[in-house]
């Protein structure tokens, strides 16, 4: 499948200051249109109306974590088939896997660069059906 | 002046950064403090065990953003942290040991903030630590060029990648960190010493040296040589470094076995280690720990000494009574304070102490130290000296394995038995050390033209086996035909003139064989075949 140009990013992380640079970072240097939700409730109610081209989802969080927001948010028609990227501190190779077979294209390791996050993210996109 | 756009993101960056270690350290006070108030509670009630979940949000918080805002530290005490704090909050024990792992884990998070950011990211040297990559890793040759076109043949001819440099000034472009097997630095160089010193925080250094005295080794030594081997270079002691530091770089990670009748001390310790790259298996119930000893065949056991029913002491003896398990190393975990009894525990098989509250990062520290003495000291026993192959024991316990393997998974191996011809005949001629030479370059030819999979063990003076799992008898007897020929045409360095020498094997497969012995009688008929046969030919069970 070609990968349209990525704009819309549905972006949830429950710490406010993480929240706050990733946001920026992803604004400011991708020129990204961001919606961020600070928790898997907030986006489980503004997904549908933002309709997201692409889901970025903290692993860890209270309450409902990543890849249940993740299956959550799947239920939802116009989310179905969005492609979801989890963000995680420490990953190891096996567990890279097991996020992928939960339905993400990749994962992005915590603590991530500021400055180079928008690029990541951006290949992670554009080499979606290359594997 | 106005800031170009480039600047103003910067700064905007660095002013949110600014905030975001501000809110960084007040979390840190307030679960300081939070734990403080907690931990001399006189009951652990529901009010207690509400704030020990509010707490153990925060250090979650802190496990999330201390990485994010140049505090890596934090957040690796701080997620065992968050485990100890959610257990006290959903558990009514509050046990003497789990309020003093968790004071300890608070006291680790004030120290990393106190310690102030890191400079380099921290995740970045801790990838490193962990990352195991299947990429071939290059061997840097530096020599006088002279020198340089013939180690390079022999290097190059033992599979490695090589790069050759003749200064030390090709250094300056290497990327810290990058993967390198070893660097071979040859002694005709101008400064071989200086050259080494400078190498050394990069990669193992092999020295080929003509002076191979006491004082030049030391002197290798002190520039941070590994290895020095003398010249006229021995390729198979060239070629056994080599082997050794590239096994070494991509050996599995590490095995741990966590023995703690409390699983949330026991998850927190897990984390830790798990953090550091290890595979970590925890058994909360201490009479399931055999069980799980043999599923797991951990490189280590990590053990509480004091747990109800079955004690650590107690364990420690059981696991001691099976041979396979004399040199595991078990290290235990105790508020023991009584120096009698934990010499009866190092009697009895502990190798270490480790007092609780355990320091994770000396746990981490520790448990990687006795892992690795423990995995060096195991491949020496287990193989033969003088060809690094498995030795007779060791061979015939894969071979059971290896044949239940086959059994249960449907499949058939071959067992190929090996033996040189008329090898008294080089000895005598020869002499023994040529001898010797025969027989490890027969061991390296098995070990290049077989399989990775394939097994291979040193069976008795000049005979050999190996296993050849997942291969019928017909295929294994055409590929050890192949590698009779090439070897039979390979020439030794003789007394006088070159020589040749040739082997005979014989090969059965596993279809009919349930029983090892079975299978090693059928392969040594047909040897005996192929010797009587006239010698130089692998033969099958007609």
């Amino acid at each position: 499948m070609t990968a349209q140009p990525l704009s819309r990013i549905l972006y949830v992380e429950d710490d406010a200051d993480v929240r706050k640079v990733a946001t920026f970072a992803l604004k400011m240097v991708g020129k990204f249109e961001i919606e961020a939700c600070s928790s898997g409730e907030e986006a489980l109610e503004k997904a549908a109306a933002f309709a997201p081209q692409l889901l970025l989802l903290d692993v860890m969080m209270p309450g409902m974590d990543g890849p249940t927001t993740l299956a959550r948010l799947r239920e939802l028609p116009e989310i179905a088939g969005t492609p979801a990227i989890f963000m995680t501190a420490k990953v190891q190779p096996q567990e890279v896997q097991r996020y992928r077979d939960l339905g993400s294209l990749d994962v992005i390791s915590k603590p991530f660069d500021p400055m180079t996050l928008s690029a990541t993210v951006r290949e992670i996109w554009s080499s979606q059906g290359t594997h | 002046m106005a800031l170009s756009p480039e600047e103003e993101l910067r700064d905007a960056l660095r002013r949110l950064r600014a905030e975001g270690v501000q809110q960084l350290g007040e979390r840190v006070r307030e679960v300081s403090e939070g734990w403080s108030r907690l931990a001399s509670r006189p009951q652990w009630d529901d009010a207690a065990r509400h704030d020990a979940k509010e707490l153990a949000a925060s250090a979650h918080r802190l496990a999330g953003a201390g990485g994010t805002f140049g505090f890596p530290a934090i957040s690796l005490a701080a997620a065992p942290l968050e485990v100890m704090l959610l257990g006290l909050s959903e558990h009514v024990g509050d046990s003497a040991d789990r309020i003093g792992q968790t004071t300890q884990l608070v006291n680790a998070v004030r120290a990393a903030w106190e310690a102030g950011p890191s400079a380099t990211g921290g995740t970045e040297a801790e990838a490193n630590a962990t990352a195991q990559s299947g990429e071939a890793e290059a061997v840097f040759l530096f020599a006088a060029p002279g020198e340089q076109a013939a180690l390079a043949g022999v290097i190059g001819n033992l599979g490695y990648a090589l790069e050759q440099l003749t200064g030390i000034e090709a250094l300056d472009g290497i990327v810290p960190g990058s993967r390198i097997t070893a660097a071979v630095v040859d002694d005709t160089l101008p400064e071989p010493i200086q050259t080494a010193a400078r190498l050394s925080p990069l990669c193992p250094v092999i020295l080929l040296a003509k002076e191979a005295g006491f004082e030049a080794r030391l002197a290798a030594a002190r520039a941070g040589v590994t290895a020095t081997v003398a010249k006229p270079v021995d390729v198979n002691e060239l070629a056994d470094w080599l082997d050794h530091f590239a096994n070494h770089n991509t050996q599995a990670r590490y095995s741990i076995l966590v023995v703690d009748d409390d699983p949330l001390l026991a998850e927190a310790y897990a984390l830790a280690l798990r953090r550091a790259g290890m595979l970590v298996t925890v058994v909360s119930d201490p009479s399931l720990a055999i069980e799980a000893l043999s599923a797991t065949t951990p490189d280590l056991i990590l053990m509480d000494v004091q747990m109800p029913l079955v004690d650590g002491i107690e364990l420690a003896r059981v696991i001691r009574q099976s041979r396979r398990h004399l040199s595991l190393p078990i290290v235990f975990l105790s508020a023991e304070q009584d120096t009698a009894r934990q010499l009866l525990a190092r009697r009895l098989g502990g190798d270490d102490f480790i007092p609780k509250p355990v320091d994770l990062d000396r746990l981490v520290t520790l448990v990687r130290l006795r892992a690795e003495r423990a995995r060096s000291l195991r491949a020496v026993m287990e193989s033969d000296s003088l060809t690094g192959l498995l030795n007779h024991a060791r061979f015939k316990e894969r071979l059971s394995l290896e044949l239940e393997r086959a059994q249960r998974e449907g499949k058939e191996l071959s067992l190929a038995i090996i033996d040189l011809d008329h090898f008294k005949g080089v000895n005598d001629t020869h002499g023994h050390l040529v001898g010797d030479r025969v027989i490890r370059g027969l061991a390296r030819a098995l070990q290049k033209q077989l399989r990775r999979t394939d097994i291979i063990g040193r069976y008795g003076g000049e005979e050999f086996a190996a296993i050849l799992p997942g291969t019928v008898e017909e295929t294994a007897a055409e590929r050890l035909n192949q590698i009779r020929e090439r070897f039979s045409a390979t020439p030794f360095d003789g007394a006088e003139a070159p020589f040749r020498v040739t082997f005979s094997a014989g090969i059965a497969g596993s279809g009919g064989h349930d029983e090892p012995e079975a299978l090693i009688s059928a392969a040594d008929a047909a040897l005996y075949a192929a010797k009587r046969a006239g010698r130089n030919r692998v033969e099958r069970p007609s």
